[in-house]
């Protein structure tokens, strides 16, 4: 087969994200050619928008199910790629129809931020699938692009101009910093092909060859630290979280709800196709990431998991701003996601795509509540939720239904995400290391009761403290019934969440080590 | 060879000391005088007057963005058009010519391209970024 019949016949596996470029075309011409009255454009908007997710979703549940590289290995089509991709289309979805009846978007340009919002999502969809090095940085930067320019979203807003350029310079340079580290790799290794890295690196770094080489180990490690520094930037983990906050109080709520679940998600991704790629050496998955350049590479992703719920956690004690206390818990949530990295088994990867489907609807559901609070208030502080209780016991409800979801408490589903996480990271506690696998238990129990301390000072606002004057808080109806939707989700899958482990377990099929 | 790596080691190491090192002089060793004429902005040679925070017209920019977007548009169909031969036709080239028949493939991939960025073209226009007020 020639090169040009293969492309051909990878455009075939492809369906989903050509149909989601048309739409993205679609929605900028709808964008300039729409110009009849606001409320009649904002519905055609929404409607072709929704409609090209759909198409998506429709193309994408017709994808073949085997594992195949497209593209000359650029890009891998498998049942792991299927599942992030839907776990991408819904956060689209929803979050347009959150964007919809939100006062943040302006009629005028609301149309941008829809095809701005599917090219992240057609960049999610490369993240999740890219094979190759070069098609991964490509597929960062298509996430990153568009979302600085909807992080500066509100014209003329101080606070918007300045997430945006915080975001701008620090993903350049985490970006920069990773491309840095994907050179080396490449000139070690002379291959980009995530299916080669392995194999070629291993034989390198095999005691035999590497002995007395301290230039390679060395070259190794700074590639493999400068290549962490990109994914931990994109899953805000600590040493890499601090533009988080300051983004997710400026952009627009809706989007920051998107950004929380949706990239975050995509980093996972990446990160466990990248992990088991090239930090792999023997042994087939169980024993992946072990030994290369002599670091003990699942302890470095511990460590990293150990720091960031900590400090995500301890930040967050104090912040009094909604946006930003969901920005450090967003944080702490990466860093239990990163147990499953970590635990480096098949169990682990399983816990993290259990885990952030969970945390999708939960943290989508905090976010929106968030949002229906400031449209009644005007501000997102904690003393807005004062009394919510008694103005609206639905959102009250529904609210703390995603809080203790989000601290991990039973029936809820947040509880089974964080259950299949302890039980990845305690299965090793009688293998090699397996004291610091319960240490990094531990940890994680210890922050889970420090997290309940910030969750539930809303949940008092909200049920204890009086109400300060009258205020009519009457969220959007369409709002109203995602919440409800949203925390009824959680507690059914709390209790049944039989359908959650049989997906992600038909969905641990991944193009890997070739 | 990877032993080559060495050297790039070296050489970050020996600039990181160079850096720290001036920094650590000018430190410790350095004298500091401060007055008023040492404080003014000296970057441009000029007093600064007004806010630097003042608002400035963009115009020349987005012309400028765009012509990046369409000169790279000219410069991806150069090999389109090298290649354009063998893409449109369905069988292998003999010594440049095409005994089969023909394939629309290499038209059909420049005018997908194209559509891409005709929808910005018309984008740009009915933004107004053309004009010049």
């Amino acid at each position: 087969m020639t090169i040009t019949q293969f492309n051909i016949a990878s455009a075939s596996w492809f369906r989903p994200e050509l149909a989601l470029t048309a739409g993205i075309l679609l929605l900028f011409l709808l964008d300039v050619l729409v110009r009849k009255q606001s409320r009649y454009r904002v519905a055609v908007l929404t409607v072709a928008a929704l409609a090209c997710v759909g198409v998506a979703a429709a193309l994408l549940a017709f994808q073949p199910v085997e594992s195949r590289a497209m593209f000359n290995g650029m890009i891998a089509s498998d049942p792991f790629a299927t599942f992030w991709k839907w776990l991408f289309l819904g956060a689209a979805a929803l979050t347009v129809l959150i964007a919809a009846r939100s006062d943040e978007f302006p009629s005028p340009r609301i149309g941008v931020f829809y095809a701005l919002l599917l090219s992240v999502v057609l960049g999610m969809f490369l993240m999740a699938t890219s094979l190759d090095l070069l098609m991964l940085y490509l597929a960062i930067e298509m996430v990153s692009l568009p979302s600085y320019a909807i992080a500066g979203y509100k014209p003329g807003d101080r606070r918007a101009a300045e997430a945006s350029l915080k975001y701008v310079i620090y993903g350049g340079v985490a970006s920069g910093i990773m491309l840095f580290g994907l050179s080396y790799i490449y000139g070690l290794v002379g291959s980009t092909n995530l299916t080669a890295l392995g194999v070629r690196l291993e034989s390198l770094a095999a005691p035999a060859s590497a002995g007395g080489q301290l230039g390679l180990r060395v070259a190794l490690m700074v590639a493999v630290i400068f290549v962490l520094c990109g994914i931990g930037y994109k899953i805000a983990a600590v040493p890499w979280h601090m533009w988080c906050p300051d983004v997710y109080e400026g952009a627009p709520t809706p989007f920051v709800a998107f950004l929380s679940v949706g990239p975050k998600a995509a980093g996972f991704a990446l990160a466990v196709r990248v992990f088991y790629s090239f930090l792999a050496s023997g042994g087939g998955p169980e024993g992946f990431a072990r030994g290369l350049a002599d670091v003990p590479w699942p302890a470095v992703v511990g460590v990293l998991s150990a720091v960031t719920m900590t400090l995500g956690n301890l930040s967050a004690l104090h912040q009094n701003n909604l946006k930003r206390l969901l920005a450090y818990s967003s944080i702490s949530h990466a860093g239990y996601a990163l147990m499953g990295l970590a635990a480096a088994s098949q169990l682990g990867v399983q816990s993290v795509m259990i885990y952030m489907l969970v945390y999708l609807v939960m943290n989508l559901g905090a976010f929106l509540a968030v949002i229906a609070i400031a449209q009644a208030t005007g501000s997102e502080t904690i003393a807005d939720c004062n009394g919510l209780s008694r103005r609206h016991p639905l959102l009250a409800v529904t609210f703390a239904v995603f809080l203790f979801s989000l601290t991990g408490l039973p029936p809820l589903a947040g509880f089974v995400g964080k259950w299949y996480l302890f039980v990845a990271v305690l299965s090793h506690y009688a293998g090699d290391g397996g004291a610091w696998y319960v240490t990094l238990a531990v940890i994680a129990a210890l922050n889970t009761a420090i997290s309940l301390y910030y969750y539930v000072r809303i949940i008092r606002a909200m049920f204890i403290e009086a109400p300060a004057g009258e205020l009519v808080v009457r969220p959007r109806v369409s709002y109203q019934i995602m919440l409800g939707t949203f925390s009824a989700a959680l507690l059914l899958f709390g209790v049944w969440w039989n359908p959650l482990i049989e997906w992600t377990q038909a969905s641990l099929t991944f193009l890997t080590r070739g | 060879m990877p032993s080559d790596y060495i050297a790039v080691t070296l050489v970050i190491l020996v600039g990181t000391v160079v850096a720290l090192q001036f920094w650590a002089l000018a430190k410790f060793v350095g004298e500091r005088r401060p007055s008023a004429a040492k404080d003014i902005a000296y970057e441009a040679g000029s007093d600064p007057v007004g806010d630097p925070r003042g608002r400035f017209p963009v115009r020349f920019y987005p012309l400028a963005i765009l012509f990046v977007v369409f000169d790279i548009e000219a410069a991806f169909l150069y090999p389109w058009a090298v290649d354009f031969r063998e893409l449109s036709c369905a069988g292998p080239l003999r010594a440049g010519i095409c005994a089969t028949g023909i394939s629309l493939l290499g038209f059909g991939a420049a005018l997908a391209f194209l559509v891409v960025l005709l929808v910005a073209l018309v984008y740009a226009w009915r933004k107004g970024v053309i004009g010049w007020e």
